[in-house]
């Protein structure tokens, strides 16, 4: 894949270079709950036409959806998720983003827009998909794992998967939104007993509390209900990766999460030139490095701020004078 | 010129004072005394209380003012002197220092009402012209400026400010400080800025090994093509712009930990003469009414700070101090790079403000050697001013009799 890929928030003052992705193959990604397609990226990363998508829609929310329908490589497989294998239910609420197999926890703390957001209308059959026991992955760039199904039973059913996965993104409440959801201190010695060591976390969602239905200002949201959290492959298994899977990790750490220190290491382990590049493009190059040693401040650097200067001569120096 | 002078009770610029409630009194008593004892937040309490205790008292509003404007506090200060006002019209204190709060904050229109008004009913009093003058500097109506830093100036010689000896400080050289200037200039250097260590952060380096004790700034100097990249630099690592600048050049930034100030001066050079520029340039007047030094080619060269961190500095830093101070190799502690800067274009009419303004501030301070080093080098530009030659003569005279030390209670 070849892709002149430029972010959006580059913070680099001057013009930076380009910087091509270049590896064979596509990124294999396996969404579990349809996440990606809300990524503000999304369509960023689908332009570059380097993705083969596998989402997992158990609620079924892209089934409408032309425009992800036309893309190439990406494929949609609603009223599915992965799990344990077993049948399971789907509890379709009056919202189906709110929709999940584990059923939803209305607290009194939630506010009545939320409560009938989350109210259950139906309670549907679902079969789960044991993600080792899907066919034509021979290995997984990046996993996504949502909030709303099952996680740990997807990981359990899914250790062979594991071993051959990339990036795993696996979205962590804070709050009791669903009976049964995966908490941050299970999901950390998991995932480290089956090689992957945590990075961090990606995004954060918040939550407001300033009262509803009213105008203000500013908004103002602290209340953390969610976040990202993102594991690598441990030392010993990135130390293991070909170059091109090395490649495409990095590759996803930069355009999905702008993780530009760890798309450097990681191509730093294949070429510390093509790391230097990468640096460069994203703009963490100081321009001091790419100047003369010597700078001589001219009309076109110092530019004076006015037409017509007319002044005096200065005044020679007095003899004796000090400072 | 934008600091805030304090109003003292002279004669004629005295608020007509009621008397104090008991109540009140004692809380004032308690909060003066707090003062002195270096309690400013506790003090700060006490006069809140004298207030509620006597809320019609234009003389309290005006002390509770004056003590919050002190503590930086300027809109609570603004609110109190402006009660102040309300209260009490015709009493010039109030009116000079709620006139100089709002100068301070640009607020001009708001500013002239006052300040004219003080001119009606303190006209006599140097200060007011004083107060009046530096209003006019900032808006960059420099030729009624001088006139007004002049009236004072002479109504100063007709009632002069006693003797008192300054304190001088001499703290400005600490450790975190060098620190600070060597990180804000690698800091610059990688975002793209070449910034380099000028004026007396320089002088400092150069001759004493490191900042000056009795320096009050970091200065550094910048492509005035740079200045908005430089801006952002400083305001992305921890500095705020100073507000309300009065000036387009030098910009002044503060750093929110250490509370210290660096002053940017962006250097322009002029495609007629090749000649490079700096100074103290307001927008909207004629270019040759700013202070405006004049310099050679300037030449940076890569380099690294005392930690290792890449930075600019100046090619020629001994000849560019050579420039500016003459003989820097000899310390002078009256020196004022303002008013006696050996690359001065001419004597421009804001060079005079500064100058005529300093003078005074310096007298009245108490600082007599400064004061007469400022006229001396005033007169080095305006031999035959009358008036400055009466004040140099004047502070010759106070400076060979030393002045008494006046002992102030702690």
């Amino acid at each position: 894949m070849n892709a002149d890929l430029h972010q959006d928030n580059d913070p680099s003052p001057l013009a930076a270079p380009a910087f091509e992705w270049e590896y064979e193959g596509r990124i294999v990604v396996l969404d579990n709950g349809a996440r990606m397609p809300t990524m503000p990226a999304f369509d960023r990363l689908m332009a570059l036409n380097a993705f083969a998508v596998v989402v997992l829609d158990p609620a079924s929310i892209l089934h409408a959806n032309k425009n992800i329908k036309e893309l190439p490589e990406f494929q949609v497989f609603g009223h599915a998720t992965l799990g344990s294998g077993e049948d399971a239910v789907l509890y379709a609420c009056m919202d189906p983003l709110e929709s999940a197999t584990l059923e939803p926890v209305i607290a009194g703390d939630l506010s009545e827009r939320t409560r009938l957001r989350r109210k259950v209308v139906a309670e549907l059959p679902i079969s789960t998909l044991r993600l080792d026991a899907i066919e034509g992955f021979d290995y997984i760039d990046w996993l996504l794992l949502d909030d709303r199904n099952d996680i740990l039973a997807a990981l359990e059913h899914g250790t062979r998967a594991l071993a051959h996965t990339s990036l795993v993104d696996i979205r962590i409440p804070f709050r009791d939104a669903y009976a049964g959801q995966s908490r941050f201190l299970q999901a950390i010695p998991w995932m480290q007993a089956h090689g992957f060591s945590f990075h961090g976390f990606a995004n954060v969602g918040h939550k407001s509390l300033l009262p509803e239905g009213k105008f203000f200002a500013k908004n103002k949201a602290t209340r953390w209900e969610w976040a990202d959290a993102i594991f690598l492959p441990d030392a010993a298994r990135l130390a293991g990766m070909d170059d091109v899977r090395t490649t495409k990790l990095a590759c996803v750490a930069d355009l999905a999460y702008g993780m530009h220190d760890l798309a450097a290491e990681l191509l730093g382990r294949l070429d510390s030139d093509t790391a230097s590049r990468y640096l460069d493009a994203r703009g963490y190059v100081s321009p001091y490095f790419k100047e003369p040693d010597t700078f001589t401040l001219t009309v076109a650097n110092a530019p004076i701020p006015w037409q017509d200067l007319k002044v005096d001569n200065p005044l020679p120096h007095a003899e004796g004078e000090t400072a | 010129m934008s600091k805030r002078r304090p109003v003292h009770g002279k004669p004629s610029a005295a608020i007509t004072k009621r008397p104090v409630s008991p109540a009140a009194r004692n809380h004032l008593k308690e909060a003066e005394r707090l003062l002195g004892a270096g309690h400013a937040q506790a003090a700060t309490a006490q006069f809140q209380r004298a207030v509620n205790a006597d809320p019609t008292n234009a003389d309290l509003r005006y002390k509770f003012g004056k003590h919050l404007l002190d503590q930086h506090e300027q809109e609570l200060g603004i609110l109190q002197l402006e009660r102040a006002v309300r209260l009490d019209g015709r009493a010039a204190a109030p009116l000079l220092e709620l006139g100089q709060a709002y100068t301070a904050t640009n607020r001009f229109a708001d500013a002239q009402v006052l300040l004219e008004k003080a001119l009606e009913i303190a006209g006599k009093a140097s200060q007011t012209h004083l107060i009046y003058g530096t209003f006019l500097h900032k808006q960059g109506k420099l030729p009624d400026a001088v006139a007004h830093f002049r009236t004072a100036l002479t109504l100063m010689l007709e009632h002069p400010a006693k003797a008192t000896v300054p304190k001088r400080k001499e703290d400005f050289d600490k450790p975190e400080i060098e620190r600070l200037l060597w990180t804000t200039l690698s800091q610059l250097a990688l975002a793209g800025v070449h910034a380099f260590a000028a004026f007396g952060t320089l002088l400092g380096i150069v001759r004493e090994g490191g900042l000056l004790p009795f320096d009050k700034d970091i200065d550094i100097g910048v492509p005035h093509g740079e200045l908005e990249l430089a801006t952002n630099c400083l305001v992305a690592n921890g500095w705020a712009e100073v507000p309300h600048a009065f000036a387009v050049n030098p910009r002044s930034f503060l750093h929110l930990k250490l509370q210290v100030t660096i002053d940017v001066t962006g250097f322009a050079v002029d495609p007629q003469s090749g000649a490079t520029y700096e100074g103290i340039w307001i927008e909207g007047i004629p270019a040759e009414w700013n202070r405006l030094t004049r310099w050679d080619t300037i030449a940076l060269v890569k380099a690294n700070s005392p930690d290792g961190s890449p930075i600019w500095t100046l090619q020629d830093a001994e000849g560019w101090l050579r420039t500016l101070y003459g003989d820097w190799r000899t310390p002078d502690p009256d020196f004022d790079t303002i008013i006696a800067a050996k690359n001065l274009c001419g004597f421009s009419l804001m060079t005079q403000c500064y100058a005529l303004g300093r003078i005074y501030a310096r007298w009245e301070a108490g600082n007599l050697r400064k004061a007469l080093a400022a006229a001396r080098h005033s007169l080095h530009h305006l031999p035959g001013d009358t008036l400055l030659r009466e004040v140099e003569r004047r502070l010759s005279e106070m400076v060979e009799e030393p002045p008494q030390r006046r002992v102030t209670a702690a």
